[in-house]
């Protein structure tokens, strides 16, 4: 059994690099790594020192805690359906003589391990830094380890034993895709109605009623506790950790998260091999025939068009390159842009003037840099280009061999990035536009955007080009462990920080939009000679 | 075994760049003028990875339109071909859904319908069914007798000596022989089968 486990783990994690990419990516890793450390830190440092002042400390660590519970129950629908029914490795598991509940429970176990690196990031520094601002004492932290160890449990499990359900049915239905999409359809309701439904209150906050809990000494934790009966022993757990009544809020936790892993994995191994056999064999058997052509089914179009729809079909019938491709980079920005408008008009109900403050003091280059900023941001979110060529797979090579220029192939590669990215770009420009009505900086910043839009995206697909992982076995084996991606933060960071260095040496928007126009503009040439020159090299290593 | 083959086959299709020296296909350079020279000809690789997330009639469209084929030859040889496979009714399914024989069977259909001079093959009858393999052999052996070159890789030493005029022999990444059957059986001075001659002249170069 823990040798079962050993192997599934070894076989997610493994990967094939060369020295310089081991490197490099080691490299890349630490400076990301730092880099979003200290955003963490700082950031923790921040919130905590505010909400002190108020005594509702305590406040951050639960919106911690509830942002992760959040993010753990949606990641994980697409983790169990790729470890439990898309991993190649069940043609080999289904033939061995190996327990269902112990193949479930290796699994699962595989999950909630992969879960710790997100944690200690997102979780245990943010956590770390607030016990040392509040002085807390080491229980704190004892407190704090066991519930990161347990804390994916009760969402991985809870998610696995959703989709076995349904994936139960691919003997019915004999489609494995449209089982797939249905599925995630279903887990995401569910999690919906998990996140909204758990609630112990769902009425909305009035200005009195929020004016009070910020009188009360944590009121805001409690009352964040109190909505989201789910995590509520582990929010107390953690707030009072130095009583009587934290034991008995992490005993609740652990009995949940030990009752619901040993449960689950009891109903998951009664309907998963079923489930598993259907989706090998029976996935496979649902057949649109065709009974006779003519000529406009096969109308002849023009190449690259075709090219390009290619691409866009390899990306959009994938759920996980649709929603990290196409979705996501789309909803990204309106969620954070509602946000940031949800968290003005806050301000403005308890007569606090944010925008005002704000805008006032942002109207310089700074401030146009920092909207600059945040659309880069967006663009980070963006995966079309960073798997432009891995998402083909072995097939990638084919295109090698095809007719069409190499760079025009790599133009067309990152048009559905550029696209993509254009959402992002509106929201920022109309956003400027509205709280600064100026059109010519509007216009200007659109132009910029779409420059920068133009070289992220071919730097991009340089990155997966010289070290495309097209031996994947999953698409979210893929997407997960590809390393390419944390190019793409260092990239952004180094970007952020040189467009904030930009706004700051020249202060006058002008100025600054001019300068960062001009550098662009070199950039941009430079990329598109690179890649019409070099197209043989860039492409080297896909074979 | 890693003798080379593959690799060559990449260097000739563009797959692989070429350390030293260049290839021409037709008189045109894979290097310096690589739309030209792939335009001349077909290439089925030795796994058929083909884009999994296509249907096989969008396969067959896309590779159509890379080749500027005209709608009434693709109906043609989709509805010649794919039948004589036995594929015509799956063209509608995603290529993932597809067994080895099939995408084989795709592949080489895709690089039949813009009937390039020179087909290139690299383990073309691996996965394929009796039926298949005995068309396509016959196909390679048609395309070859109107004047083409039709140049394919195999292990089966049986069906190079029944149907190439003219085999190369690579070992180890050397090109140890080319020449007709007659030719390597005097090389090695054997008289029996092209696997004894194979045998003699790998086994004489160790």
């Amino acid at each position: 059994m823990k040798s079962l486990t050993g192997v599934i783990i070894k076989n997610s994690k493994r990967q094939e690099l060369t020295n310089t990419s081991k490197f490099l990516t080691i490299f890349a890793f630490l400076i990301v790594a730092g880099f979003l450390s200290s955003i963490m830190i700082g950031f923790s440092i921040m919130a905590t020192t505010r909400l002190k002042e108020y005594n509702q400390a305590y406040a951050f660590v639960n919106m911690l805690f509830l942002m992760n519970f959040i993010i753990l129950f949606s990641e994980s629908i697409f983790h169990s359906l790729n470890t439990l029914y898309f991993s190649k490795d069940l043609n080999v598991f289904l033939r061995l003589p190996i327990k269902p509940k112990d193949l479930v429970s290796a699994k699962i176990k595989d999950m909630v391990i992969s879960q710790y690196e997100m944690e200690l990031l997102m979780l245990a520094i943010p956590a770390t830094i607030y016990g040392i601002i509040m002085n807390v004492s080491i229980p704190f932290y004892i407190f704090l380890l066991v519930v990161l160890l347990a804390l994916p449990i009760i969402p991985i499990t809870i998610i696995t034993l959703i989709v076995s359900v349904i994936m139960r049915f691919t003997n019915f239905i004999k489609n494995k895709s449209k089982v797939m999409y249905i599925t995630i359809a279903i887990a995401l309701i569910v999690l919906w109605f998990i996140i909204s439904g758990f609630g112990g209150k769902s009425s909305t906050l009035s200005t009195s009623s929020f004016e009070n809990l910020i009188l009360q000494a944590d009121g805001l934790a409690k009352e964040i506790a109190n909505r989201f009966i789910l995590i509520k022993p582990i929010m107390n757990s953690l707030l009072n950790y130095n009583n009587i009544e934290g034991i008995k809020n992490l005993s609740i936790f652990l009995i949940e998260s030990f009752l619901v892993y040993n449960i689950g994995i009891f109903i998951i191994s009664k309907i998963y091999l079923k489930g598993a056999i259907g989706t090998v064999i029976n996935g496979q058997k649902f057949r649109k025939k065709l009974d006779a052509l003519n000529e406009k089914d096969l109308k002849k179009k023009n190449k690259y068009k075709s090219y390009f729809l290619k691409e866009l079909k390899i990306t959009a019938r994938s759920p996980i390159f649709l929603i990290q491709c196409i979705i996501m980079p789309i909803l990204y920005p309106i969620f954070v842009v509602a946000f940031i408008i949800a968290i003005f008009s806050f301000a403005q109900k308890i007569r606090v003037d944010i925008v005002k403050m704000l805008l006032d003091l942002i109207d310089n280059g700074f401030g146009y840099t920092i909207f600059l900023s945040l659309a880069q941001g967006f663009f980070m979110l963006n995966f079309s280009s960073i798997i432009a060529v891995s998402k083909e797979g072995k097939s990638a090579t084919l295109s090698k061999a095809m007719p069409i220029g190499l760079d025009m192939q790599f133009k067309l590669k990152s048009l559905i990035g550029v696209c993509v990215n254009n959402i992002p770009i509106l929201i920022i420009c109309f956003s400027y536009y509205y709280l600064y009505n100026n059109i010519l900086n509007t216009i200007l910043m659109f132009i910029i955007l779409e420059m920068l839009n133009s070289f992220g995206e071919k730097w991009k697909i340089l990155v997966d080009l010289n070290n495309p992982q097209i031996k994947w076995n999953t698409e979210y084996t893929m997407m997960k462990q590809n390393t390419n991606v944390m190019y793409v933060l260092f990239y952004t960071i180094i970007v952020i920080i040189l467009l904030i260095l930009a706004g700051r040496i020249f202060e006058k928007i002008l100025y600054t939009e001019m300068f960062i126009l001009c550098i662009l503009l070199c950039l941009n040439f430079v990329m598109n000679r690179h890649i019409k020159s070099k197209e043989h090299k860039i492409f080297k290593n896909l074979y | 075994m890693e003798l080379g083959k593959t690799t060559t086959i990449n260097m000739i299709t563009g797959i692989l760049n070429i350390d030293e020296g260049d290839i021409f296909i037709d008189g045109k350079s894979i290097t310096k003028n690589p739309i030209e020279a792939k335009k001349n000809f077909g290439f089925v690789p030795d796994t058929p990875e083909v884009f999994e997330k296509l249907t096989g009639l969008e396969y067959l469209n896309l590779i159509g339109d890379v080749y500027e084929v005209d709608s009434k030859t693709r109906l043609k040889v989709i509805n010649n071909l794919a039948k004589e496979f036995g594929i015509f009714e799956d063209l509608k399914d995603r290529i993932q859904t597809y067994s080895h024989g099939m995408k084989q069977k795709l592949l080489i259909i895709s690089v039949l319908m813009h009937s390039p001079k020179n087909w290139i093959l690299d383990e073309p009858l691996t996965g394929l069914d009796p039926k298949a393999s005995y068309l396509l052999k016959s196909l390679m052996r048609e395309h070859a007798d109107k004047g083409n070159v039709v140049l394919f890789s195999t292990h089966v030493l049986d069906v190079a000596e029944k149907i190439c005029d003219k085999i190369a022999i690579i070992d180890k990444g050397r090109l140890l022989f080319v020449g007709t059957i007659d030719e390597l059986k005097e090389k090695s001075k054997t008289n029996t089968t092209l696997e004894e001659s194979f045998l003699k002249i790998t086994g004489d170069e160790e």
